[in-house]
């Protein structure tokens, strides 16, 4: 009697199986489009500065000193930004605008023929602000010049009469993407 | 004796056997029908291309770019088309990209109509298509990097990252 249930109980799993199986069988397809990559466009800003030697700026009365930098959108293997860029200088010459009486701090723009394109404000504070000044995809360098101009005074000689002074510098230069 | 009993019994079967033969007699016959046993067609394809000239999404923070694919219940450009209504399983997934460039997002457009947002880099969409009449259902993806993260969008952009890509899979499934 037990043997014909478990009998029966097998033949009864054997249809229901094969009724599911034969149920579940439908149409599919699976179609994986071509795998498209991503990435992030290039950003470059490319500062050459010169050595830290060369914003030691040694200056007297009647002196004009200069410092070079140059601004880029390539980086040292010649790779190019791939976005437009605003271009930012800003300096805080605020301690040497107090020390140095009469000193005038201008920032050029180009090689032989520059053009002034900013000035120390009476606070001592440079600014300078160039919309799109690299166009992307396309390697462009920027020569800029930092002219101290001291004129000669009986204020600034006696300024030289104290001790040495030291003078700190700092000069911020940002790239910013430009979004339209 | 014995042997006169065998020989009436196999005689008396000879006799019925006979008459049964001839009782079972009946009018009789066979058609062949020509009937066919037809597989209902199935039929599905997929394909995508980007509005660009690349075929790639180069981004920068706040570009968005858009990625185009169609799902038909045919194949080629007129094929027939399927013959049972079809279920479909759109999977992207750009991941890796959302995780290296922070902020990658995208809405995924059915109709111009907002069908899905990447979550993490994943967007998971079903929809369906009728049976034997063709269906183009076309669908644009667009990518795009937001975010205001500045330091964390510069520094890939000046790693200028490249991610595992955007993949796209599409399964379609007869609908029961």
């Amino acid at each position: 009697m037990m043997r014909r249930a478990l009998v029966l109980t097998v033949l009864l799993l054997m249809i229901v199986t094969s009724l599911n199986a034969g149920t579940l069988a439908v149409y599919t397809s699976t179609i994986d489009l071509a795998v498209l990559p991503v990435s992030a466009k290039r950003f470059v800003l490319g500062v050459n500065h010169g050595s830290t030697g060369e914003f030691d700026l040694q200056i007297a009365p009647g002196d004009v000193v200069s410092y070079n930098f140059d601004v880029s959108n390539t980086d040292s293997e010649g790779r190019v930004s791939q976005v437009d860029m605003d271009l930012l200088v800003e300096a805080d010459f605020s301690s040497v605008h107090e020390a140095l009486p009469g000193i005038r701090i201008q920032l050029l723009q180009g090689g032989i023929d520059s053009q002034q394109v900013a000035e120390c404000d009476s606070t001592g504070r440079l600014s300078y602000a160039q919309s799109v000044a690299f166009t992307a995809s396309s390697a462009a360098e920027k020569q800029f010049t930092l002219a101290f101009n001291w004129a000669d005074s009986q204020a600034a000689r006696a300024a030289v009469m104290a001790d040495r002074v030291v003078l700190p510098l700092s000069v911020y230069i940002r790239g910013v993407q430009h979004v339209r | 004796m014995k042997k006169k009993t065998l020989l009436l019994t196999l005689l008396a079967l000879a006799i019925v056997t006979s008459i049964t033969a001839g009782t079972l007699a009946v009018y009789t016959k066979t058609v062949d029908l020509g009937a066919e046993v037809l597989i209902k067609k199935f039929a599905f394809a997929a394909a995508g291309h980007t509005d660009s000239s690349t075929n790639s999404i180069n981004l920068a923070p706040e570009e968005t770019q858009n990625y185009i694919f169609t799902v038909t219940n045919y194949e080629g450009e007129n094929g027939a088309p399927a013959e049972v209504a079809l279920n479909y399983a759109v999977h992207i997934n750009f991941s890796d990209a959302a995780m290296k460039m922070p902020g990658l997002t995208a809405v995924l457009l059915k109709d111009k109509i907002e069908v899905g947002t990447a979550t993490d880099g994943i967007i998971d969409y079903t929809d369906k298509t009728p049976a034997s009449t063709a269906e183009k259902h076309e669908y644009v993806l667009a990518v795009t990097w937001a975010g205001s993260d500045n330091t964390a969008q510069s520094d890939a952009g000046i790693k200028q990252e490249t991610t595992n890509g955007l993949k796209v899979s599409v399964t379609a499934t007869q609908q029961l």
